[in-house]
């Protein structure tokens, strides 16, 4: 298991408890304003000019700064002048733990340490263990194009935190058939959370329940990173075409070899059955 | 803004073509007809006569390269934009081969699809 965030470590080693975690967590959010909001206070930018660069920013990959100079919302200046202000305010989750009296600071210093170290470890036992796979090219290809699709479309940051052939329980499954020079099933298999969440940062909408059309958003999802998976096989002299994404059901099969991801949201697992 | 170009969203995924109604809404382009595969959007070329096609390559019934050889065949100066998450060398050139104008891999961003309908109608429409 790779822990997500320090906040995530110390609440598995019952350190902190949820409800501090938590309310740390809101805490961070409230002092820790964003450069829309800053730019704001300061007088450089309206509401209304802050949200329109929002919502372009939640569309692109760009970063706040960059479309704001680019609109002459702000001036160089004032961009230099706000994120040396957001860099001064902000403050980190375990000082308001420290603060809030839910850890002492030589305690939570300590843990740091082995957290950073946990952090370590997993990320090179993940690359070792990919290494190893038979199919390791076709699946780093996949994994690769996964996290920046994932990031780019539903401005999810995840990474990988476990490889085997063991698959976790999850509400949806969407498969994908790749052909050509190899033949497989992408797959991802999500809990009920990350599909709403996903529907939601993807399509830009509310999505309180799965219903159809969410699942529709995640099936084009993967269609999204299958096709960029394919142009990455291509690139390297592979022939690889695709049919369309389908929601599927079952266990998975013995061979499947399942990548263990995790974001801040859930868990979930990326599968290959050959 | 002169006029505005009417376009045929084909795409099997509902989702997919809300976000492009949505990328192109406020603009001189012109959603007039949807289709959710091939076959739908060849019919829906016949009858909703658009200046332009966004077509995407996988879909189930029939495909987006199958229906871009019935539509050019249909109208062979029909101005055909695939917008299609396989951008594998092949997907590319059997599109361009069998008639479509441009080719844009997803992800759609607003920018990007608002560029290249333009460059397309430049290019094409000589406005
Ligand atoms: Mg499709």
């Amino acid at each position: 298991m790779g822990a997500k965030f320090i906040g995530q470590f110390l609440l598995e080693k019952e350190l902190i408890t949820r409800e501090a975690l938590l309310a740390a967590t809101e805490q961070q959010l409230r002092v820790n304003l964003t450069l829309g909001a800053l730019a704001v206070a300061k007088g450089f930018l309206s509401e209304a000019q802050a949200d329109a660069i929002n919502l372009e920013q939640q569309r692109s990959d760009k970063r706040f700064g960059e479309i704001a100079i680019a609109r002459s919302m702000l001036n160089s200046q004032q961009l230099d002048e706000l994120l040396l202000a957001q860099k001064a305010q902000r403050v980190f989750l375990g000082e308001i733990l420290i603060q809030q009296g839910h850890i002492s600071r030589e305690k939570f210093e300590a843990e740091l340490v082995l957290f950073n170290q946990e952090q370590e470890r997993s990320a090179e036992l993940v690359k070792v263990n990919l290494h190893s796979l038979p199919q390791y090219g076709v699946i780093e290809d996949f994994l690769d194009m996964t996290l920046k699709i994932l990031l780019r479309v539903a401005k999810e940051q995840v990474k990988i935190t476990s490889v085997g052939y063991t698959a976790l329980q999850c509400a949806y499954t969407f498969a994908q058939r790749v052909k050509g020079d190899q033949q497989f099933d992408y797959v991802l298999a999500l809990p009920e959370n990350m599909v709403r969440i996903l529907c939601q940062n993807f399509l830009r909408i509310d999505c309180a329940v799965v219903n159809e059309l969410a699942l529709d958003a995640i099936g084009e999802v993967v269609n999204i990173i299958s096709g960029s998976g394919c142009a990455k096989l291509s690139a390297r002299g592979k022939e690889a075409t695709l049919d369309p994404p389908r929601v599927i059901s079952g266990a998975a099969p013995a061979n499947a070899v399942c990548i263990g991801m995790s974001s801040i949201e859930a868990d979930f697992e990326v599968r290959f059955y050959f | 803004m002169s006029r505005k170009y009417k376009v045929l969203v084909v795409d099997d995924s509902t989702a997919m073509r809300m976000l492009i109604k949505a990328s192109l809404q406020d603009s001189e382009f012109d959603v007039v007809a949807e289709a959710g595969d091939g076959g739908e959007a060849v019919q829906s070329f016949k009858v909703s006569a658009p200046d332009l096609v966004l077509l995407d390559i996988v879909m189930p019934v029939m495909g987006g390269v199958e229906a871009l050889g019935q539509i050019m065949a249909q109208d062979k100066n029909a101005v055909v934009i695939m917008v299609s998450s396989l951008g594998t060398e092949d997907a590319v050139r059997e599109a361009l081969k069998t008639g479509a104008k441009n080719f844009l891999q997803k992800p759609v961003e607003q920018e990007s699809l608002l560029k290249i309908l333009r460059n397309t109608v430049d290019l094409f429409m000589g406005r």
